[in-house]
């Protein structure tokens, strides 16, 4: 593809994603609300990625202690883990590896769900049917997946803090008294509310993006694996963006 | 606006005996004249056989008349409603009057063939109670002899099956039209031949008008009443299936070879 092609396309697919969203937030607050549907994808999108979400936490918290640990070690500061890895989980890899988990299991079940319902004429039938399929199928799992991705990345620190409690355990002895005094000792305010917030805009991204793509899936079967395999790359690249995005901009208001 | 559409529904269908007019429609896709004037009208307990080649446009003709995509020029007047005017709320009491036979059959993966029928039900007829809907349900799967399906998921059952369930799901809002798109597409021929039978069984128990696309020439037999050729946009040609049949005119013909 040309260049000018190229940059020709990006701008018409920004201007798209756009006006997508702009709709989202049309529908968004204009009755009437899908209210079942909206609690059933918020099981689906929740519940359902909770044990995955936990196992990776777990792990994920295991294995930065037991990586950590030689280099504390070497300087003198072992007593310093769980701090460090408090730290680390929760301002940073905590909800970004959560964001990435979620966002390959979450976008691309999204987008080649919606695909599929695309190019088999679910999606009409169910305009047809007297419901607007754009509220019914895309602003419900939108608002799931930025309500849903805060709630599991809390879920998912505590628990990589009980893998990290673990580590720590290992090669040593530490009561979990002791380790989680040091852990809410090093945590701040300051910390939390930041990663927390940044989980929301990862949550809209992840779930917009898998309903963007999905909703505007063509070309049969080979378009719904494009959209699904699209959705789970674009959204997973926003989650470093949105990441760098928050860290400049709590940065300048001198909450890191 | 739904009432009012609701009220001029029961009216209007009752005054005429045209129950969907078509009137110099045009809807052009990129630089592609899809539909470029084509005027028909179904008259009522009409069954209307478009025929085409394919990507003739004779999808984007119904799916112009259910709303599903607008014109570019023209007026589709439904139930003598003029559709073009009409906002969400006036198209779907439209909508609850005219079923849509999609060519995928377009049954939803994740609900059963329950949920299937209860859904248009439930979003269109909100005063029907729960006993009456199932009583809908349970009549309209005998009507298509599919009762036994009630709690399979549509994976579960075969093409032949989903199209059968797929037409209980526009018959279950008791519509005055449905629109076929490809209705025997796919199916072998003895289901593509039940499927015929089917509807011509729909048209006169539920008193139904129709407009059906087909490149089917054994459905088409089975079921027009009156077949309109769809060519370059216009309808080229309009007759009974015996009139069309012995037609000289080899842009006709090539049909019924």
């Amino acid at each position: 593809m040309k260049l000018n092609a190229y940059v020709a396309d990006l701008f018409g697919e920004t201007g798209a994603i756009s006006r997508f969203i702009a709709r989202y937030f049309g529908e968004l607050f204009r009755p009437k609300y899908e209210v079942r549907q909206f609690i059933r994808q918020c099981y689906i999108i929740g519940v359902l990625s909770l044990p995955l979400i936990a196992v990776t936490g777990f792990i994920m918290g295991l294995v930065l202690t037991m990586q950590l640990r030689p280099s504390l070690l070497s300087y003198g500061v072992e007593a310093q883990l769980p701090v460090m890895v408090s730290l680390a989980i929760v301002r940073e890899i905590g909800p970004v590896i959560t964001a990435l988990i979620f966002a390959g299991k979450i976008s691309s079940g999204i987008g080649a769900e919606l695909g599929s319902m695309k190019v088999t004429e679910q999606i009409d039938a169910m305009e047809v049917s007297g419901t607007n399929p754009f509220k019914y199928l895309v602003v419900t799992r939108v608002l799931a997946t930025t309500m849903m991705l805060p709630i599991l990345t809390i879920l998912s620190d505590t628990i990589a803090l009980y893998g990290s409690y673990l580590g720590v355990n290992i090669k040593g002895h530490t009561s979990i008294t002791l380790y989680f005094f040091q852990v809410f000792h090093a945590l701040e305010f300051s910390d939390v509310l930041p990663a927390v917030l940044k989980t929301v805009f990862f949550g809209f991204a992840i779930g917009l993006i898998g309903c963007y793509k999905g909703y505007n899936s063509s070309k049969g079967t080979e378009g719904v694996g494009r959209s699904a395999n699209a959705a789970v790359v674009v959204s997973s690249l926003l989650v470093f963006i949105i990441d760098l995005l928050t860290v400049q901009i709590t940065d300048l208001l001198g909450l890191n | 606006m739904a009432a009012d559409v609701e009220d001029n529904i029961k009216q209007g269908t009752k005054k005429g005996d045209v129950v969907i007019s078509i009137d110099h429609v045009t809807k052009t896709f990129g630089k592609r004249n899809v539909l470029d004037g084509f005027t028909i009208d179904l008259q009522r307990g009409e069954s209307l056989v478009v025929l085409g080649r394919s990507g003739s446009g004779k999808s984007v003709l119904i799916k112009c008349v259910i709303g599903l995509y607008k014109t570019d020029g023209g007026t589709i007047k439904v139930l003598g409603q003029d559709i073009e005017n009409l906002d969400h709320d006036g198209l779907d009491a439209i909508r609850a009057n005219v079923g849509f036979l999609f060519q995928s059959n377009a049954l939803y993966d994740s609900m059963t063939v329950r949920e299937n029928l209860e859904f248009p039900m439930r979003r269109h007829l909100k005063t029907v109670s729960v006993a009456e809907a199932e009583k809908r349900i349970v009549d309209t799967l005998a009507h298509v002899g599919l009762a036994h399906t009630i709690d399979m998921m549509p994976s579960e059952l075969s093409g032949g099956m989903q199209k059968r369930i797929a037409l209980a799901r526009t018959l279950v809002l008791n519509p005055e039209v449905i629109l076929y798109d490809e209705p025997t597409t796919g199916l072998d021929p003895v289901t593509a031949r039940e499927i015929s039978t089917l509807m011509n069984d729909t048209q006169r128990l539920y008193n139904t008008s129709s407009i059906i696309i087909s490149h089917d020439m054994k459905c088409v037999e089975k079921t027009a009443d009156r077949i309109a050729i769809l060519m370059d946009g216009k309808c080229y040609a309009i007759g009974t299936f015996d009139q069309l049949r012995q037609s000289k005119d080899e842009k006709i013909s090539q049909f019924f070879e």
